[in-house]
């Protein structure tokens, strides 16, 4: 008996116990926490009502000591400043209604509400959860205060011209949530989905959190702001657009390039990470040639500027090793923008918030033209004008024409004409196209022929197309699309290929997980039984297969992509289109059309299935055995006899047998220096080791098992780069040998289905069990 | 020992008037918690041949930051979107075939098990224990070349073994299950991650040109 009430009682304390902590707000607390107990307690005495004690700065900067130990009583480098007048920290619109933009700080996901001050004040130790939330509020209203005022500024003088900024923005209507306490270790980050940021902590000293470092907090705000930018034209879109930050890639470089900026855009400091990253783990990054982490030989002489492509793979933390990641990647773009920030004080006479925020109108004018999943690009615009159309838009940001930067670099320098030349942007001084392009140049990104002001198609009489002034580009290096090859060296492979079991299981189930897979692989069986491990491509495998690509050039090439997606080179009755000779006509080739056929095409721009092929095709007797031939999986699936339920896509027999998986069709390398190939370009200069592939430098492809073995494949894939002179430009002639029908042009978005911007790449293999 | 008793019990009574009366508390939607939506599906990989299926439960919302996302759920608004049947139209000519006396032909069928097919693509090759979340959005129909598909969207967490967590918009072939399309995937930060390394395995049967 007394068991059951000592049972009972035990029942309810539990059940009070759970309720009430479950139900009291987050108050707070002064417990300590951490590795440092010497702590001397913050007091609110000396606060009025809504003030609170925040790290102004990190605290290497607060002291001018970046050898400050890790493990110091930061409490001493608090400072009183105005938090809310909230009862609980919420910030933006009340109520959160979607006309504007609101947010609230939580200790972490498990939080149930935000923070809520017992007494109107916010003194915490700064080794608490409840600083962190404090800090991380006060840090994320002074960027987003300070955004929204500008991005209302940007509506108004969008009205002068024809804006990508529309009148009317639609905000979500929730608030970004941010988690100051993340059990995340060595990670912050943005999760658009959920609408929310995390800080966490360093494994190597917990007393380390992110959410100390106000330019963490700027530059995950920051990649918020860029999801703002990129959708300011897609509130009715279903499917939006996004930077790729999920492998290397030159969209993704440009969006953390971006993020670190916003952190010079609050605080005006040329370094990101000093505390977070930096401090332990030398991981921390400048944002100007001016920083001394750099390393020698780069300043702000503009022949010393951060260009691309050459500083693609810098750390300057360890400047002789080459790395591919697109934080580093990223510092040319970052660089730019403080660059041209400090042109504009220095040109215009602009204050720096004013110059900065100046750059962030050019950038929200650029990010909300280039994300535009409608395909008008602008509030004037028609249909066709960027992304092909609104139902494959999507597809054609991903792959067909991704950001990159190229096209980042070209749009940026529109919107800069347009509002610094031919609007007053520059308090009435003149800033011309040459100061735009020389300072464009100095970086490398002088990359293109013309402004494209009309979108490619636009009749040029009523609405011109500027052309880059040639003497200009004498930095940025333009190379013909021939000089990127197959590694020629003797005896050197054509492809690599990873085809073991748990490589690939490993590399599946991770980028399952990150959402990047889009095929449905079910076919293939769990553990993947038919990976043998051999180096070959065999019946049932999935297989990742990378390029040895060389750079035949005298320069360095830069962002380049190799495609493995469907495109044009099938004709309609099934026979494959001769390019570079192959196949021959007695193969089952026929002549590609001529490219005047796609500059024919006008928009609103379609793509007929037909028009969509995958890239290999097979070797076979045709079905009248007569000769071999080159032809689709389609036809092939009809001689073999192969019930279309046996396919790899049961309700598409188009590619039946092998199939490159979508989302992994696609493979990016960062630069090939000349005269190189990528491992080369990449291998440590000092121990000579080489630099491993990763996910994104393969195409992943699935094998049926049904395939018979021995059946030779051959697939044609497409390749290009950033700083190619003919990928992008527009040469063809409206009669063969004539002048060019647009010069300078850019290619029309229907032409990245074709051949033309591309060089075309062939592999060819025998499927062997 | 009856004090002690309803002692208790009136601080439990006290609790729970607390609990549903926090301003916070209140501010979440009725439909949030109302599990008959059933708008939330947890899948749990236990071994290579058995995947388990269960409405979420509120922990685990907590643990996926789910709950956060409550008012998230993009409700179709007319002044914004096209609709049939009930559905958010995308694609190609919305205007007409918003009049659902236009006939439109769909190229599938609505599955009530679409989920589960979905939860299967989605940790068929992951390891034990790993699990996901899945959240409806939206229901869709995607015009092209004058042709419908209904499609689902939806919000996907992964809770990896490891602690990882990564979520991402999805779009959804309401019959197969299969994702179409992803989006707003998590941009970590991650330090040392230094993506996977391949060694090649081999190159020795590709020929080039």
């Amino acid at each position: 008996m007394k068991m059951k009430k000592l049972v009972s009682h035990i029942f309810f304390l539990t059940t009070f116990g759970i309720i009430f902590s479950a139900c009291t707000p987050n108050l707070g607390s002064s417990s300590l926490r951490g590795s440092n107990t010497n702590t001397q307690n913050i007091s609110g005495a000396n606060l009025g009502i809504g003030q609170g004690y925040v790290l102004a700065d990190t605290p290497l900067d607060i002291t001018g000591n970046y050898l400050l130990d890790p493990n110091t009583d930061l409490n001493s480098l608090l400072t009183p400043a105005t938090i809310t007048n909230n009862g609980f920290l919420t910030g933006g619109a009340s109520p959160c209604s979607g006309a504007l933009p609101c947010f609230d700080v939580l200790a972490n996901q498990t939080s149930l509400s935000a923070l809520q001050s017992a007494d109107g004040k916010w003194a915490y130790n700064y080794n608490t959860p409840e600083f962190l939330q404090v800090n991380t509020f006060f840090h994320m209203t002074k960027i987003l205060d300070q955004f929204f005022i500008n991005l209302s500024n940007s509506r108004t003088l969008s009205t002068q011209y024809d804006s990508a900024i529309p009148l009317n923005i639609f905000f979500r209507t929730i608030p970004l949530h941010a988690y100051a306490d993340c059990n995340f270790a060595d990670n912050a980050n943005f999760d658009p989905s959920k609408f929310s940021l995390c800080f966490g902590y360093l494994t190597g000293n917990k007393n380390i959190k992110f959410a100390q470092d106000n330019t963490i907090i700027y530059h995950e705000v920051g990649h918020y702001l860029q999801n703002l930018q990129f959708n300011l034209r897609n509130a009715a879109a279903v499917i939006k657009p996004e930077i790729n930050y999920g492998f290397y890639s030159e969209s993704g470089s440009i969006g953390e390039g971006l993020s670190d900026f916003y952190s010079y855009y609050v605080n005006g400091r040329p370094r990101i990470g000093e505390w977070a990253t930096g401090r332990t783990l030398n991981a921390s990054r400048p944002i100007s040639e001016s920083d001394n982490l750099h390393a020698s030989g780069i300043s702000t002489d503009p022949a010393q500027r951060l260009s691309y492509p050459q500083f693609l793979n810098y750390d300057p933390n360890n400047a002789q090793i080459p790395i591919e990641d697109i934080h580093y990647s990223g510092m040319i773009i970052s660089h730019y923008l403080v660059a041209l920030s400090e042109d504009f004080i220095t040109t215009c006479g602009m204050t720096k918030p004013a110059a900065t925020a100046k750059v962030i109108h050019l950038l929200s004018e650029t990010l909300a033209e280039i994300g535009d999943m409608s395909s008008t690009a602008t509030n004037a615009g028609g249909l066709g004008k960027i992304n092909l159309n609104a139902v494959d838009s999507k597809d054609w940001l991903r792959v067909s024409n991704p950001m990159t930067f190229r096209s980042f670099a070209q749009t940026f320098a529109k919107n800069l004409f347009q509002n610094m030349n031919q609007l007053p942007g520059c308090n009435g001084i003149a800033y011309g196209q040459d100061k735009i392009e020389t300072l464009l140049d100095d970086y490398g990104l002088l990359l293109f022929r013309s402004y494209n002001q009309n979108r490619n198609y636009a009749d040029p009489v009523t609405r011109p197309n500027t052309l880059v002034m040639a003497s200009n580009r004498k930095k940025s290096t333009l190379i013909s699309k021939n000089l990127i090859k197959l590694d020629p060296t003797p005896g050197a492979s054509a492809a690599f290929v990873i085809d073991g079991q748990d490589q690939i299981t490993n590399g599946v189930a991770s980028l399952q997980s990150l959402g990047i897979i889009l095929s449905n692989l079910s076919q293939t069986p769990a553990g993947f039984p038919f990976n043998n491990g051999n180096g070959r491509v065999s019946p049932g495998e999935v297989v990742a297969i990378g390029l040895n690509l060389y750079n035949d050039s005298n320069a360095i090439m830069g962002g380049i992509q190799v495609l493995a997606n469907d495109w044009n080179h099938i004709d309609p009755t099934g026979r494959p289109y001769i390019f570079d000779q192959w196949p021959l006509a007695a193969e089952g080739g026929t002549p590609a059309p001529a490219p005047s056929v796609a500059a024919a095409k006008v928009a609103p721009f379609t793509i007929p299935a037909e028009e969509l092929s995958p890239v290999c095709l097979i070797q076979s007797k045709a079905l009248n055995g007569s000769s071999t031939q080159w032809m689709t999986q389609k036809a092939y699936r009809q001689i073999v006899a192969v019930d279309q339920t046996m396919c790899l896509d049961t309700a598409n027999d188009k590619d039946c047998f092998i199939r490159a998986v979508k989302g992994v069709e696609q493979s990016t390398y960062s630069k090939l220096a000349p005269k190189s190939n990528w491992g080369q370009t990449m291998m440590d200069p000092q121990t000579k080791a080489a630099y491993s592939l990763s996910w994104s430098n393969v195409i992943l492809f699935q094998v049926s098992k049904h395939i018979p073995p021995g059946t030779v494949v051959n697939c044609r894939l497409r390749v290009r780069f950033s700083n190619c002179e003919d990928c992008y430009h527009d040469q063809t002639s409206a009669t063969p040998g004539g002048p060019l029908t647009r010069p300078g042009y850019d290619y029309k978005d229907i032409y990245y289905n074709d051949a033309d911007p591309f060089k075309i790449v062939s592999l060819q293999f025998s499927v062997i069990d | 020992m009856k004090k002690y008793n309803l002692f208790f019990m009136s601080l439990l009574l006290a609790s729970l008037i607390a609990y549903f009366t926090h301003p916070q508390m209140k501010k979440i939607p009725n439909h949030v918690t109302n599990k008959s939506e059933n708008k939330w599906k947890t899948f749990e990989k236990k071994s290579a041949s058995r995947i388990e299926a269960h409405p979420t439960t509120e922990t685990e919302l907590a643990k996926g930051n789910v709950t956060r996302t409550i008012a998230s759920v993009d409700k179709p608004q007319e002044n914004l979107f096209y609709l049939r049947e009930d559905r958010i139209l995308t694609g190609e000519n919305l205007e007409k075939y918003q009049d659902e006396s236009v006939e439109l032909p769909m190229l599938n069928k609505i599955n009530t098990d679409w989920k589960e097919a979905l939860g299967s693509e989605l940790l068929q090759f992951q390891k034990d224990d790993t699990k996901i979340i899945v959240k409806d959005e939206q229901h869709i129909i995607k015009i092209k070349d004058n042709q419908g598909m209904y499609l689902e969207k939806v919000i996907i967490t992964y809770f990896l073994k490891n602690g990882d967590q990564n979520s991402f918009h999805a779009l959804v072939d309401s019959e197969t299950g299969s994702i179409i399309d992803t989006w707003d995937r998590t941009i970590h930060e991650k330090l040392f991650k230094r993506s996977q390394r391949l060694e090649p395995t081999g190159t020795s049967n590709i020929i080039g040109r």
